[in-house]
């Protein structure tokens, strides 16, 4: 009931607008590639449109969704007043969960519909010129070979990692009260380890190229577990502290 | 009915309450009064469920408020300062906080805020609100879904003289009706106007004075 509430109450043009901007940071990165590349498959176009300044800014773009939201009612104390019309609790979690959907929703949706407009409309549209060439196989389309297939993975991929990081930011927000931390350590952390994997010269195991494996050769599938478990865990240790919590005052 | 059992509170370091048993029964208006930083705030967040004390119990109504039972129902609070959403008009951030519970209508809603003072059509954001309006706000809330529990910490603040006599013909109905009301302030006047029983909280206790 409360989780149904809160997901009209996220339904706010704000809402709206931040979840139109990763479609339209892909448009504009499409137009960028449309000329001036050659690309043998609409995986690469795919690709190169929706794995560079998305794949960048990714843990921001998870974050920015619905965490402001929650931001202004910490801020200015709104969620004491919603603590006496319902359990903290639940409300903490019902907006935890609203987040994580709206996020992986986002994510998933926009990715799935840019890959089958790839596939199915884009050829009829006769935008892209496609070469012959030797097929460049990645970490996940080695091993999900049919389109349908890999189209409905990556995308799963894509939403759970998005949905992962929209829920540490989340409980970083929650726990600290400071939006400015929530923000900026998830995507700390990112580029961190993207910069100490490549450090170590195991590209594999950076964030980046685990989400968005298109910069290096195929690695074996289970290498994009790795900084997922990693998160996995922190997500955990987030969980833990937020439930030994007694008392909430922001 | 109200009862706090051998209750100890330290809070940021300091303790406000040492071993404090007071019983409050419902249909009265309670003041409660103290310097700043003597633990009024506090007190009223103990009662409401948002801090527990260290050592003793609080039960409402036979219940105690526990890890299970935490919140007690039907209370309106006011503490500290009035939680709004700043994009959103009046009428929207009470609308907010109603669909919680979804007890009330638009309807009710509105006349909570006209016995407060505030316009329901008025579409200025609330962050452009004054802070006595923003005040009302706070009240209205409080008191739109037929709290029968009152924590009103400091509710005259920033109110004119219009709407504070506004505002204590209000408390003296909901009296009257059988809700119970505590409230500080710091007017003495409010507190002799208003109150039936008077609790001074002084060296860690609470004092019954009237």
């Amino acid at each position: 009931m409360i989780i149904w509430t809160e997901f009209k109450r996220s339904g706010t043009r704000r809402t709206l607008l931040m979840a139109l901007l990763v479609p339209l940071i892909i448009l504009l990165q499409f137009k960028q590639v449309r000329t001036g590349y050659v690309f043998t498959s609409w995986q690469g176009v795919f690709e190169e449109s929706a794995g560079v300044i998305v794949a960048v800014a990714f843990p921001l773009l998870c974050c920015l969704v619905y965490l402001p939201t929650v931001a202004r009612e910490i801020d200015h104390q709104f969620i004491w007043y919603a603590r006496t019309r319902v359990a903290l609790g639940q409300y903490l979690v019902a907006k935890g969960i609203v987040n994580a959907l709206i996020v992986f929703t986002i994510f998933f949706v926009t990715m799935i519909a840019w890959m089958l407009f790839l596939r199915f409309v884009e050829p009829n549209l006769h935008w892209m010129t496609y070469e012959q060439g030797p097929e460049s196989l990645t970490t996940f389309t080695q091993v999900f070979r049919t389109d349908g297939i890999y189209m409905l993975v990556y995308a799963l991929w894509i939403g759970l990692n998005a949905a992962l990081y929209a829920t540490i930011a989340y409980l970083l927000l929650v726990l600290s009260g400071n939006l400015l931390l929530a923000v900026g350590l998830p995507f700390l952390f990112y580029h961190l380890l993207n910069f100490t994997a490549g450090l170590f010269s195991a590209p594999q195991f950076s964030p980046i190229s685990t989400i968005f494996p298109f910069n290096i050769i195929a690695m074996p599938l289970w290498t994009v577990l790795v900084p997922f478990s990693l998160l996995g865990l922190f997500l955990l240790g987030l969980i833990i502290t937020g439930q030994k919590r007694t008392e909430w005052e922001w | 009915m109200i009862t706090l059992t051998n209750v100890s509170k330290r809070y940021k370091g300091q303790e406000l309450f040492h071993d404090v048993n007071v019983s409050f029964e419902a249909g009265k208006i309670y003041g409660i009064t103290g310097i700043n930083g003597s633990g009024k705030s506090v007190l009223f967040k103990m009662l409401c469920g948002f801090v527990f004390p260290d050592e003793g119990t609080i039960e409402v109504d036979g219940r105690r408020l526990s890890g299970k039972n935490r919140f007690p129902k039907d209370f309106g609070i006011l503490i500290e300062r009035p939680g709004y959403i700043g994009q959103l008009d009046g009428f929207s951030n009470l609308k907010e906080l109603a669909r919680i519970q979804n007890k009330i209508d638009d309807a009710t809603i509105r006349k909570a805020m006209e016995q407060v003072g505030l316009a329901p059509n008025l579409t200025q954001k609330v962050k452009q609100y004054s802070l006595g309006m923003k005040q009302k706000l706070g009240i209205a809330q409080a008191i739109m879904e037929n709290q029968q529990v009152l924590l009103l910490d400091e509710p005259f603040n920033a109110l004119d003289a219009d709407s504070v006599e506004r505002i204590r013909t209000l408390l003296v109905q909901y009296k009257q009706e059988g809700r119970t009301i505590f409230l500080t302030s710091h007017q003495q006047q409010d507190i002799d106007l208003l109150c039936d029983e008077v609790y001074h909280i002084q060296e860690g206790g609470l004092n019954h004075i009237r």
